[in-house]
């Protein structure tokens, strides 16, 4: 009951869904400390049915199953149509979301939510391409 | 995957992540159109109340099942004016599901009658002498403070505990319903399980009260020491009528021997325990949980429940929530190794 209500949007769960992508290791980071505080019952995850509607139905119940939909309605999207200075028409519904169901902290792996008066919990970036820092000479 | 998701996804991140002070991030509450429907809910819930508020004091408390529902669907159908008819859809399933709780409870009353199991009468009452060193509290709570004559402060803060019964959980019920369907599914996974156990119990243990076990002129069990029942006595001197005769006719509906558990007693534990996370100071939480103690000393008091009734009532609540604690933390941590094992995460 005392738990915080975290939003994961779509970028996020893109990046976690897809091994290619540069933010992927942050994403899946970032997803596995989100899904221990879900073990814990600190934390309850949700996405928009719009997200999880394009998902495959065995991902949404693997890889996707701690999340809980939050389905959208057309009243939402009428909502959403009026919100401006968001460059995707689903970061507008996510807004509108975000305030319908009182949720307050977002998950993201990207920079669209910075000025945002909103708990931004974003991806790291991934250091996994990169190549390991030269081993320090032995001290003499 | 959207193109706009998939855009992001490939481009690389501004590094660090340096927020925008407070004071220049964009407002959600701004940015989103006001819901019109919203204003409407609050209206609503105004009028209700008050509306409430009137029919007690001028009627009486609703009580009888059938008005109670019609008042509860009232509340519940303001909360959801507006809402997306998947709302709707849920609502009425959920209605489905609670008349059907409601309903196995009450006929479970008829077939306690046809199930024929011994009545307990002299159990409990043994139990109690054995809690309490051969005293028993039902006896000693009225010799010791039963004025036949007077009705003094406690009477009242002891019969008001005692009614607050039905509507207390109901209140609760609704305004769950109403806020949250999640923590409303919570909620009614308890409750439901008490009930069912409760039913059961009610079914293969039916226990005599103690108002009935000493009882000289109709029933004759005569194994305690002649006890007043005067529940509904401090109620009319608070001054509300109307309330103490619908109950009456009530109770000529309900099953007599259904003392063992005492659900007067599961409810008002189960009501603040579901909500004590909710509560931060701990002397707030310890006065909030003082209820349930007054509720089963004002049953004893009356002679409706021995003290056993409300400990088991108790720790049928307890297991209750132990019970839906662990298969919810069980669910979580299956859906949480299904995600890890899927994206090859540690488990």
């Amino acid at each position: 009951m005392n738990n915080r209500s975290v939003l994961l949007d779509g970028s996020l769960l893109d990046a976690v869904l897809a091994p290619d992508s540069p933010r992927h290791a942050g994403a899946c980071a970032l997803y596995s400390d989100l899904i221990d505080n879900y073990v814990a019952g600190r934390d309850l995850l949700f996405a928009l049915s719009t997200v999880l509607d394009r998902m495959p139905k065995t991902t949404r119940h693997g890889a996707l199953a701690p999340i809980t939909t939050l389905h959208v309605s057309g009243q939402h999207r009428a909502a959403a149509r009026e919100v401006s200075g968001l460059e995707y028409p689903e970061d507008a519904l996510t807004v509108v979301m975000l305030r319908r169901e009182r949720i307050k902290t977002i998950a993201t792996a990207s920079d669209t939510w910075d000025g945002w008066d909103v708990e931004v919990l974003k991806a790291a970036i991934s250091s996994r391409t990169e190549p390991p820092p030269d081993p320090a000479p032995p001290a003499e | 995957m959207s193109e706009s998701t998939i855009e992001r996804s490939q481009a690389p991140l501004s590094a660090p992540p340096q927020l925008p002070p407070k004071e220049t991030r964009r407002v959600l509450r701004d940015a989103v159109p006001t819901d019109p429907w919203a204003i409407v809910r609050v209206v609503g819930f105004v009028v209700f109340t008050v509306s409430y508020i009137w029919w007690f004091l001028d009627e009486g408390l609703i009580i009888d099942r059938i008005s109670v529902a019609i008042s509860v669907g009232i509340f519940i159908a303001i909360g959801h004016l507006g809402r997306p008819l998947r709302r709707w859809a849920w609502l009425v399933f959920d209605c489905l599901l609670y008349c059907l709780m409601w309903f196995m409870y009450e006929e479970s009353r008829g077939w306690a009658d046809r199930a024929g199991f011994p009545l307990q009468v002299e159990a409990p009452r043994n139990i109690d002498r054995f809690l309490f060193l051969g005293t028993d509290p039902n006896v000693w709570l009225q010799r010791e403070f039963y004025d036949p004559l007077h009705v003094h402060w406690y009477d009242k803060i002891a019969s008001a505990t005692y009614y607050s019964h039905f509507i207390f959980p109901v209140i609760a019920i609704a305004i769950v319903w109403v806020v949250s369907h999640r923590e409303w599914a919570r909620f009614m996974k308890r409750f439901a399980s008490l009930l069912i156990v409760a039913c059961a119990m009610f079914i293969v243990v039916p226990t005599v009260p103690p108002w009935m076990a000493a009882d000289r002129r109709t029933y004759h069990y005569e194994t305690l020491a002649p006890l007043a029942r005067h529940t509904g006595r401090g109620f009319r001197a608070l001054g509300l009528k109307g309330f103490v005769n619908l109950w009456q006719s009530a109770l000529d509906w309900g099953n007599a021997v259904a003392a063992m558990p005492s659900l007067h007693a599961s409810f008002a534990l189960f009501v603040p325990a579901f909500f004590l996370p909710l509560i931060k100071p701990i002397w707030l939480k310890a006065l909030v949980l003082t209820f349930p103690v007054v509720m089963l000393t004002s049953l004893v008091y009356f002679g409706e429940h021995y003290v056993v009734d409300g400990l088991v009532g108790w720790a049928l609540v307890g297991l209750s929530f132990l019970f839906w604690g662990w298969f919810e933390r069980r669910q979580r941590r299956v859906r949480a190794n299904r995600a890890r094992v899927a994206l090859g995460l540690a488990v």
